[in-house]
């Protein structure tokens, strides 16, 4: 029994799990019973998708012991490349798309290439893309009265409860779970984050590994600008996805992800950002000011890592005692 | 080609290096190191801090590569280029701190890399757990290391226990020639037995083992051969019966 609550409490994201629910809870009674109306359900599972998936691109990152700050510039770039070279070139829409995520997997390219072939630390080199690749997302900002001829019905389409969106973020978070969780490939993500130069002597190809995850974070972040400049009507403004970084590693982190590699879920990722989409909408619906909901952000945090810590001793003081239980006998 | 040559010890050697030189910038750290593994030997390497210890097993683990000199294994001379080159070849080498992933389990430990696989798409595969498990239970248990699951994270095992895995890791994986750094280490007299207890089961499983450290009162009395280094260079190659701890210490010293 103790060892089975040892397991769940181990398994990252599930604190987050628990703390989402309570403050669900609290939510709905604060409101009267107005939080779980359908409208506003219809409204979190919009978008929550959008920064969800961003999420599962950082926290497989930060598993591989690196972090991307670029996120949220990405974001904008892929929807606004897509943009500009359907207005100037042309190429059809889907082509667009590519080309746009194309871009988002070279920013990817590039933050892993300068961090391990030149040993900057991935903090600096994507805070520095993060303002090089806004400044190409400025000087591409493009209008044209045609984007209705962009297939969005196919990221967007609204069913009623939820959109096409949350079918892709069902989707990617499948496959990326089993990815992380199940292959052999999530087994050396883990390994190169956890010990780098252990994974390096068991012949793992940590640079190829780390390289990886830098690109998928950048591909998922620009295909979530996608989406959501679609939500938007297929216009983007230049500020899309500005200050997102921080929204994105403040999930990863209440989702229980650890700073230093080696430690994280997919489930973590998607309770963190289902979290912080959740007070945001729930403080706008019980009508608190804003200046609450940063509090409430903020205490959060580092309530997570808090909790996070505590939890995994108390798991760690379970498991010697258990240990010693069966040495006395 | 060097053959397989019998020497006067009658077991016929699995490891050569001939003539092994290295550089790190201007620092010469292996002058013409020459030696040969017997099968089934526990070889004492030893030598003061900066000997180059270290530097011999990384090119014999495939981490660095020498600047001149040959490998030779089983008779034929081969090109050590990565870590996986050597353990294709069966040579395993067990870092001091860098051996294992703390944050991952025991199980996943022992696979990574070499993980069981049920299906396959592209570069990518799925892990077999179940097999993955069970395996990892008959390695454990084939170095006598009854541990609690194999689920365990490796940070909650002891500094011995780690050894335990690697060592049980090494088994599993048919190794030939098994290189330990300082294994014994920052442990406890308990442990650092139980540990030299293992080494010396190595070779009754028909594995050489190559013993780094710098307590020669660890490995000799598990080894049949101690081999000195000093600033580069070897400056003794000997069997025990012909050699003694007080001739070795004044050696290295
Ligand atoms: N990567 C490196 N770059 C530059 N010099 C190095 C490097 N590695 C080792 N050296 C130098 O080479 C020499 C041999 O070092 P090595 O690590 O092989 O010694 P060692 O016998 O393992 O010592 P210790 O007992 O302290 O582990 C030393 O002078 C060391 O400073
Ligand atoms: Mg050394």
């Amino acid at each position: 029994m103790k060892l089975l609550l040892k397991k769940i409490i181990d398994t990252p994201g599930i604190s987050a799990l628990i703390i989402l629910i309570l403050i669900l809870l609290a939510f709905q009674i604060y409101t009267g019973g107005l939080f779980f109306n359908p409208y506003n359900i219809e409204l979190i599972l919009t978008i929550w998708p959008e920064l969800g998936i961003v999420v599962i691109g950082v926290v497989i990152l930060m598993i591989a012991r690196e972090f991307d700050l670029s996120v949220g510039s990405t974001f904008a770039l892929s929807p606004m490349l897509m943009q500009y070279l359907f207005a100037h070139t042309p190429l059809n829409p889907w082509s667009t798309i590519f080309l746009g995520l194309a871009a988002a997997a070279l920013v990817g390219l590039v933050n892993g290439m300068l961090t391990i072939y030149k040993r900057i630390p991935s903090f600096i080199v994507t805070l520095g893309m993060l303002f090089i690749v806004r400044s190409i997302v400025v000087a591409l900002v493009t209008r044209h009265d045609k984007a209705d001829e962009f297939p969005m019905d196919f990221f967007i389409y609204d069913f009623g409860l939820i959109r096409a969106s949350f079918i892709w973020f069902i989707g990617i978070t499948l496959i990326l779970g089993y990815v992380l969780h199940r292959t052999n490939f999530g087994n050396w993500i883990y390994a190169t984050g956890g010990q780098t130069e252990a994974a390096q002597n068991m012949g793992i190809p940590v640079n190829k590994v780390k390289i990886g995850c830098f690109m998928l974070c950048s591909v998922l972040s620009g295909f979530a600008g996608i989406i959501q400049s679609f939500r938007a009507g297929g216009f983007v403004l230049p500020n899309l996805g500005t200050g997102m970084e921080l929204e994105v590693i403040a999930a990863a982190v209440v989702g229980g992800t650890a700073l230093f590699g080696g430690y994280g879920s997919v489930l973590g990722a998607l309770v963190g950002a289902l979290l912080i989409r959740t007070i945001d909408n729930g403080f706008i619906m019980s009508r608190v000011p804003i200046e609450y909901f940063r509090t409430a952000l903020g205490l959060m945090i580092i309530g997570a890592v808090l909790v996070n810590t505590d939890l995994q001793r108390w798991a760690q003081g379970i498991r010697a005692g258990n240990n010693s239980d069966k040495k006395d006998t | 080609m060097s053959s397989i040559s019998k020497n006067n010890n009658n077991s016929s050697v699995i490891m050569e290096g001939k003539n092994l030189n290295k550089w790190y910038k201007g620092i010469h750290a292996l002058k013409n190191v020459s030696f040969e593994l017997g099968e089934k030997e526990v070889v004492g390497l030893v030598g003061d801090n900066g000997a180059g210890k270290s530097t011999l097993i990384k090119i014999l683990s495939g981490a660095h590569r020498q600047d001149e000199g040959q490998i030779f294994f089983q008779g034929n001379e081969v090109s050590l280029s990565s870590p996986r080159d050597s353990m294709n070849l069966g040579i395993e080498t067990i870092y001091q701190y860098t051996a294992l992933v703390p944050q991952m389990s025991i199980a996943r430990n022992i696979f990574i890399g070499r993980e069981p696989v049920l299906f396959r798409l592209g570069p990518i595969a799925y892990i077999d757990y179940k097999k993955m498990g069970i395996e990892a239970l008959e390695a454990l248990r084939n170095v006598g290391f009854e541990l609690r699951s194999p689920d365990t994270p490796i940070d909650e095992l002891s500094g011995g226990e780690r050894q335990g895995v690697t060592i049980a890791r090494a088994m599993y994986f048919k190794t030939k020639v098994m290189i330990l750094d300082e294994p014994t280490n920052h442990l406890s007299i308990k442990e650092t037995n139980k540990v030299l207890g293992w080494v010396e089961d190595l070779k009754h499983q028909g594995i050489t083992a190559i013993f780094i450290t710098h307590n020669l009162h660890h490995v000799y009395p598990i080894a049949d051969k101690l081999i000195v280094l000093s600033r580069g260079e070897k400056i003794a190659d000997i069997k025990k019966e012909d050699t003694s701890i007080e001739e070795l210490t004044n050696l290295i010293v």
